[in-house]
């Protein structure tokens, strides 16, 4: 029997309730802010610098947050129907164009919050090949402004970038890459001060960035317990949770206070030796976005096979990849964080190198890899990654499937594919 | 005239031959590499060649499947050793395929599962703004200086390319039949350096005009496109892809910029690969018209996601200008899929209809 579209797992942390609620009240205020007050906001992709519309006091709709929020509201199917009926092929890529889909359809009465009124402006790197399209449509849909940022090649880097990349930066990302990143983030606040009249205060960019790295560090705390403590304390149901919610409000008093208070109670449950599981014998590593309408999946087999999901990029993401050392360069440490969000998660070898480490460092038997069909830059890298952590002795199992469209999702299918390939080839 | 059908096939039968054991041959990935800088280079270069019928499990291992077929097809000759002994093989960022297989190639190559060429990027920023368009220059340079080309030789590189350009702009020019020659003219261009030979190069006697037909989208693997227009009775005249005839436009002034700013600005501006920003509804009915096409065919593979954004704007477009076009979103690069049939009923309807 399938496990119902929005299945959610149990959650073991309080303070995972606190995050949720904290997000909910956030859209509510969003709405409030946006919708009613009218005041000016940004529609962004997830890896744009949302410090600098932070430091703004701009508000942002991020359009994976914002993907979700249709998905939950179960309107994907709908707005899905609206790209067909508006004769867009069936071959175009749907990971970052709900939004564009739910303005299409310009139903208020049944669209989230009506509908997303006019943003001050819509930013997205061009991590891809679709995305300038579905900006670009999206923003002449919305009558707003589209900038676009570019994703430079990246041919010159340090192995095992996540060591280095909080002191060494420059030498990680690469300085060209760094001053085109900075050069459009100095144009994108030209344009912001222009539209909204603010004017962005170098000072507050700088206070922001640094308490950024004290609510990474936290997580980066949290994460090196979950990956040492045995058994387990935190699985990735709380982990993604109380890792993404505070990614959103980065640098935020309540973000800083959140990821304090959610180290705190992965240290309180490891010193108590509370697991996840009652016996944990497997640890399992997912590798892909978060499966957000279905989050049960990832407990199903901890009773029957003790096989227990301690490891998605998100929470470890944080210390690798946004604590920085500014150096006096708050604008350039920013520009090093965003111009490679998307690609060491999905390029060789940042993306293999980092797996292999992270399966080591966590004591890892057996990684799950989400590969949604036909999403090159979601499938970018998996099979490179299989090989690579394969040869470090961890057996990986490719799972075909979509992490916001759940049309083709079968819980009860996809457990016993987990379940067949931990007796088969890792519990041998 | 059978001279110049013998020479083209003759090099797409064996695109190799000219860079084969040459260690200074540079091979080409993805659209836009300035061809200016090459022939500055003196080297021997061609984009690397596809085998459109050839299986590809080696590289089925590495590549998922959004990658497109002629990318993997790349990847298996790769591994086969067809490219080794050449220098350099130089990956466009003007496409998210070409770019993306740049990281694998490399990353293979560090395994030691693949041996061939070193690697280079050109790390073309297509977005109308200062800071790309300084990118952009900045990359240009850095190809020249991995050819070992001097950047002052760069302007000497735009007069060759120049004289190419008028020579593929004349041979465009002279189209109203015969597709299929067309086609195999600019793969054999493509995969080649044309300037030894395109000049010599004469089209067969044209037979009388048929319906004008405009190919726009996906670039096909070869001929097979243009074949079934032709066996219907009309013919393709123009593509409007990445890798068409016309692909280099007219010649390029320096205006004033440096060779390499120049080149650059070129890119930025008539660049049509899915980077590129461009209406594409105004531009595919511009180059109808410029084409006197009678209808157009908007090819567009599986994997080429990006321009299936801009179908129903072209449509409309099209629809608007009263050219007949026929849509073929996520097509089977191979055309295996019907769409030869589709093609070849939609050219009679065109040369059955009233002009």
């Amino acid at each position: 029997m399938s496990a119902s579209p929005t299945a959610r797992g149990r959650k073991d942390l309080e303070c995972t309730a606190a995050a949720t609620a904290y997000q909910k009240a956030f859209g509510a205020e969003l709405r409030e802010r946006v919708v009613e007050r009218g005041e000016p906001f940004a529609v962004a992709q997830a890896d744009t610098p949302h410090e600098i519309f932070h430091a703004l006091d701009i508000p942002i709709v991020s359009n994976q947050w914002w993907s979700a929020y249709i998905s939950a509201k179960r309107l994907s199917g709908r707005y899905f129907k609206v790209l067909d009926d508006v004769g867009y092929p069936p071959n175009r890529c749907a990971y970052c164009s709900l939004g564009l889909a739910c303005s299409l359809a310009n139903d208020p009465a049944t669209a989230p919050w009506g509908g997303l009124p006019k943003p001050t402006v819509l930013v997205a790197r061009l991590t891809c090949d679709c995305i300038q399209q579905v900006f670009s449509q999206w923003a002449s849909v919305l009558q707003t402004d589209f900038f676009p940022m570019e994703a430079p090649a990246w041919t010159r880097s340090l192995p095992e970038w996540y060591r280095h990349s909080r002191e060494r930066w420059d030498e990680v990302y690469q300085p060209n890459r760094i001053e085109l990143l900075t050069r459009e983030m100095r144009e994108l606040i030209a344009l912001l001060e222009r539209k909204t009249g603010r004017r962005l205060d170098p000072a507050r960019l700088e206070a922001l960035m640094e308490r950024i790295n004290e609510q990474e560090t936290y997580l980066a705390e949290a994460a090196e317990i979950a990956g040492s403590a045995r058994p387990c304390p935190v699985s990735i149901i709380d982990q993604m949770p109380n890792t993404m919610i505070p990614q959103w409000h980065r640098g935020s008093d309540w973000a800083v206070a959140h990821a304090r208070r959610f180290r705190d109670e992965v240290r309180a449950r490891a010193n108590a030796g509370t697991g996840i599981a009652a016996n944990e014998k497997l640890r399992l590593m997912w590798i892909g976005a978060g499966l957000w309408h279905d989050t049960s999946f990832y407990q199903a087999l901890e009773e029957r096979q003790g096989a227990v999901f301690v490891w998605s990029m998100y929470l470890p993401f944080a210390g690798a990849q946004y604590i920085r050392n500014l150096k006096g360069r708050p604008l350039e440490a920013l520009a090093s964080r965003i111009c490679s969000m998307n690609e060491v998660l999905h390029l060789p070898p940042w993306m293999n190198e980092w797996m292999v480490s992270e399966a080591k460092r966590c004591g890892i038997d057996a990684a799950v890899m989400l590969v949604p069909p036909d999403n090159r830059l979601s499938q970018s890298g998996t099979l490179l990654t299989q090989a690579a952590l394969r040869a470090a002795g961890v057996p990986v199992l490719l799972l075909p499937a979509d992490m916001v469209d759940a049309k083709g999702w079968d819980h009860d299918s996809a457990v016993g594919r987990v379940e067949h390939f931990l007796r088969t080839e890792v519990l041998r | 005239m059978a001279n110049a059908l013998q020479e083209i096939d003759r090099r797409l039968a064996d695109p190799l031959a000219p860079l084969r054991g040459r260690a200074d041959a540079v091979g080409l990935i993805g659209a836009d590499i300035p061809i200016d800088v090459l022939l500055a280079s003196g080297r021997p270069f061609g984009h690397l060649p596809w085998d459109a019928a050839a299986p590809t499990p080696w590289a089925d291992q590495w590549l998922e499947s959004s990658f497109p077929y002629w990318a993997r097809s790349i990847l298996e000759l790769w591994h086969a050793g067809a490219f080794d002994g050449m220098g350099t093989v130089v990956f466009s960022r003007a496409e998210d395929a070409s770019q993306r297989l740049y990281y694998y190639v490399r990353e293979l190559q560090r395994r030691g599962a693949l041996r061939g060429p070193a690697v280079a990027m050109f790390d073309v920023a297509l977005l109308p703004r200062e800071s790309s368009l300084a990118h952009t220059t900045a990359a240009i340079a850095e190809i020249a200086t991995a050819l070992d080309t001097p950047v002052a030789d760069l302007a000497r590189g735009i007069e060759s390319a120049n004289r190419l350009r008028g020579a593929l702009q004349q041979l465009q020019a002279g189209r109203s039949a015969n597709g299929p020659f067309y086609e195999r003219v600019a793969r054999a261009a493509l995969w080649n350096d044309p300037t030894p030979w395109l000049e010599h190069v004469e089209a067969p006697r044209a037979s009388p005009p048929t319906a004008r037909v405009l190919l726009a989208g996906s670039a096909p693997p070869d001929d097979r496109l243009h074949r079934a227009a032709e066996d219907a009775g009309a013919s393709i005249v123009a593509e409007a892809h990445v890798h068409g005839l016309a692909r280099l436009g007219g010649p390029l002034a320096l205006a004033g910029d440096s060779p390499e700013r120049a080149i650059a600005r070129r890119l930025t501006a008539t660049s049509v690969g899915p980077r590129a920003v461009r209406d594409r509804a105004q531009w595919i009915v511009q180059q109808a018209s410029a084409a006197r096409a009678r209808g157009v065919i908007l090819w567009l593979t599986r994997e080429d996601e990006a321009l299936a954004w801009h179908v129903p704007a072209q449509r409309r477009a099209l629809e608007a200008a009263g050219i007949p076009a026929l849509v073929l979103p996520a097509a089977h690069w191979r055309a295996d899929d019907g769409a030869l049939d589709r093609i070849t009923s939609f050219c009679q309807g065109l040369r059955n209809a009233p002009a």
